[in-house]
């Protein structure tokens, strides 16, 4: 059985969706990870979205409306398969939000969202009320049929303990993880990711690969042997355990905090040129993700 | 002597081509532009999204905290004056959309509330639907004490005829237009401005200070006083009914700086506040 991978939108920064849309098609991708997460702003906002067709002209895309989106996604001949839904999960409208981009899953065929923790997850009292929204959710996922995977992410990248006692507490069979070494090593740069893996490996809902999450919010995929994450290693123990995928590749860490006019063009672009957008950064992101699947034999699905 | 009106000018960051806001606060600042606006459209690139946001601070997050905004708007010495916040409200979830971006600008203490249509040409026969919502928009806007102004943003409010057509049937007070100066040419073909703004003078709400140049319907907004708009009469024209603002900065763009930096940007807005200096408006 061949290993499914797919990629994400955020591996393009911020960037023009049509031009991003057609590369991953290029590249021969059928499959992708939309983002919906709350603090990507330039992502996809359900919150913003009509459940209905809407059709708006010179919108050049499903701009309002979930159906529409669909549709668009579909005439690259791609569909959604995975959602960033990240939220605040340590904020208790966390399951207001989580239930909201459930419901955009539906209209977007999309079986599995994935959350990261947020902040304030380093205070001893968010682990309860992530825990608990996370329950929540997890009963509306139920209800609809999709699946939840919780990020490796704060606290829970310290180990496959933690890891394993936090999923215990959620107590959902529509919960699983999202196992992304980045984020561990990003929390946790000592962490024996091998270790981590064998023990929560049967609880794996989706994988993220994306190397090394630099300081500067941008991550880089690397090469095969020059990253602390063994890839060829992570494949195998999740194939033995039954788990071929999703696997999201995403190349960028697209969102920064603190923007300001020192990081233009990268996040700039006019409202009606031709939408280069970054055009620089779409063609380094493409070579990457290129290469990345060469080294590890990897097709895209 | 009749005083003229000290004019209350705001940077729109529709100047700064799709970017960060952030970034935009921080060059309206640099140019001596204290107040700004906000974008909380339905959908556009780097607007902020009202339903995502928390009143409290959060870790600093001004992206999804209405504390950390204002926070981060002391930091950079700008106010926020105008929301800017067009929604599809032909629909009921749109009117909805509204409300809520009139609430995020309630807690923000922002009083101008612009908003526009954003209109789809298939509608047209269903313009008692439209205007129904707005009513509903402005008794929501009266509750919460926001000057409501509508974008001349084609549609039912396309030239000054449709807007009075609209506002004759709306029939509330609070309705008013946000008169986009380069609307009279880029929307609509052999009008006169002069007469546009005569009809509509008692009307305006909001002044989005857009100069033009070239054809019908091509993007085209150079720096102010490098297109064909007469910007001395429209602020004459306006002193004399005593409106003294907001007068918004939109510089939408041109050719030249299709693709061009935040640089290219910020010179069009520094020759668009230093022409207003020399025809007296800005004091």
């Amino acid at each position: 059985m061949q290993n499914h991978v797919l990629c994400s939108t955020d591996s393009y920064g911020v960037n023009k969706m049509d031009e991003v849309f057609k590369d991953i098609a290029a590249i021969g991708f059928k499959s992708i990870e939309v983002s919906c997460s709350q603090t990507r702003p330039p992502g996809i906002v359900p919150e913003c979205l009509f459940n209905f067709r809407h059709n708006y002209p010179d919108s050049g895309w499903g701009k309002f409306s979930l159906p529409d989106l669909a549709e668009w996604l579909h005439s690259f001949g791609l569909k959604a398969e995975v959602m960033n839904a990240s939220c605040e999960l340590c904020h208790p409208r966390s399951v207001e939000w989580l239930r909201r981009r459930i419901d955009a899953s539906k209209f977007l065929g999309i079986d599995v969202l994935s959350t990261g923790i947020g902040r304030g997850g380093e205070q001893a009292e968010a682990r309860d009320i992530v825990r608990d929204n996370l329950q929540m959710a997890c009963r509306y996922a139920e209800e609809c049929g999709k699946i939840i995977c919780v990020k490796t992410d704060a606290w829970l990248a310290e180990g496959a303990d933690e890891m394993l006692r936090f999923m215990d507490g959620v107590k959902s069979e529509h919960l699983k993880i999202d196992f992304d070494p980045s984020l561990i090593l990003y929390h946790n740069p000592d962490a024996d990711l091998t270790n981590y893996l064998k023990e929560i490996a049967r609880l794996v809902g989706c994988v993220h690969l994306r190397g090394i999450m630099k300081k500067n919010g941008r991550s880089e995929l690397p090469q095969d042997g020059s990253c602390p994450v063994n890839y060829r290693k992570l494949f195998s123990l999740l194939n033995e355990n039954g788990f071929y995928g999703p696997f999201c590749l995403e190349t960028d860490y697209a969102y920064f905090w603190e923007p300001s006019s020192a990081q233009i063009p990268l996040t700039h672009g006019s409202w009606q040129a031709p939408w280069a957008f970054d055009s620089a950064g779409l063609r380094e992101r493409s070579k990457k993700i290129r290469e990345f699947l060469t080294a590890y034999d990897l097709q895209p699905g | 002597m009749k005083t003229r009106p000290r004019h209350v000018f705001c940077g729109s960051q529709l100047s700064y081509g799709a970017t960060w806001q952030s970034v935009a606060w921080e060059q309206f600042a640099k140019a001596g532009m204290r107040n700004v606006d906000v974008h909380i459209c339905q959908y556009a690139d780097f607007a902020l999204v009202p339903e995502l946001m928390v009143d409290e601070p959060w870790h600093g997050m001004w992206q999804i905290s209405v504390a950390d905004l204002k926070t981060l708007w002391g930091r950079l010495g700008v106010a926020p004056l105008v929301a800017l916040a067009n929604c599809d409200m032909f629909y009921r979830e749109g009117v909805d959309l509204v409300k809520r971006r009139m609430d995020f600008a309630k807690k923000t203490g922002i009083k101008h509330f612009v908003t526009g249509p954003w209109p789809h040409e298939s509608w047209r026969g269903a313009e008692r639907v439209v205007y129904d919502h707005w009513k509903e928009i402005c008794d929501y806007a009266e509750l919460l004490d926001l000057q409501l102004s509508v974008e001349t943003h084609g549609w039912t409010m396309n030239n000054a005829r449709e807007c009075l057509e609209t506002i004759k049937n709306i029939n509330r007070k609070n309705f008013k237009v946000a008169f986009a100066t380069s609307d009279t040419y880029y929307r609509n073909k052999g009008l006169n401005q002069k007469e546009e703004l005569k009809a509509l003078q008692e009307h305006i709400g909001a002044v989005f200070l857009r100069d033009f140049r070239g054809e019908y319907h091509k993007w085209n907004f150079p720096a102010l006083g490098d297109g064909i708009v007469d910007f001395p009469h429209i602020f004459g024209e306006l002193d004399k009914v005593g409106f003294q603002g907001p007068y918004l900065l939109v510089l939408e763009g041109h050719p030249e700086v299709f693709n061009g930096t935040v640089g290219q940007y910020h010179q069009d807005v520094l020759k668009s506040v230093d022409y207003l200096k020399r025809i007296g408006v800005w004091e």
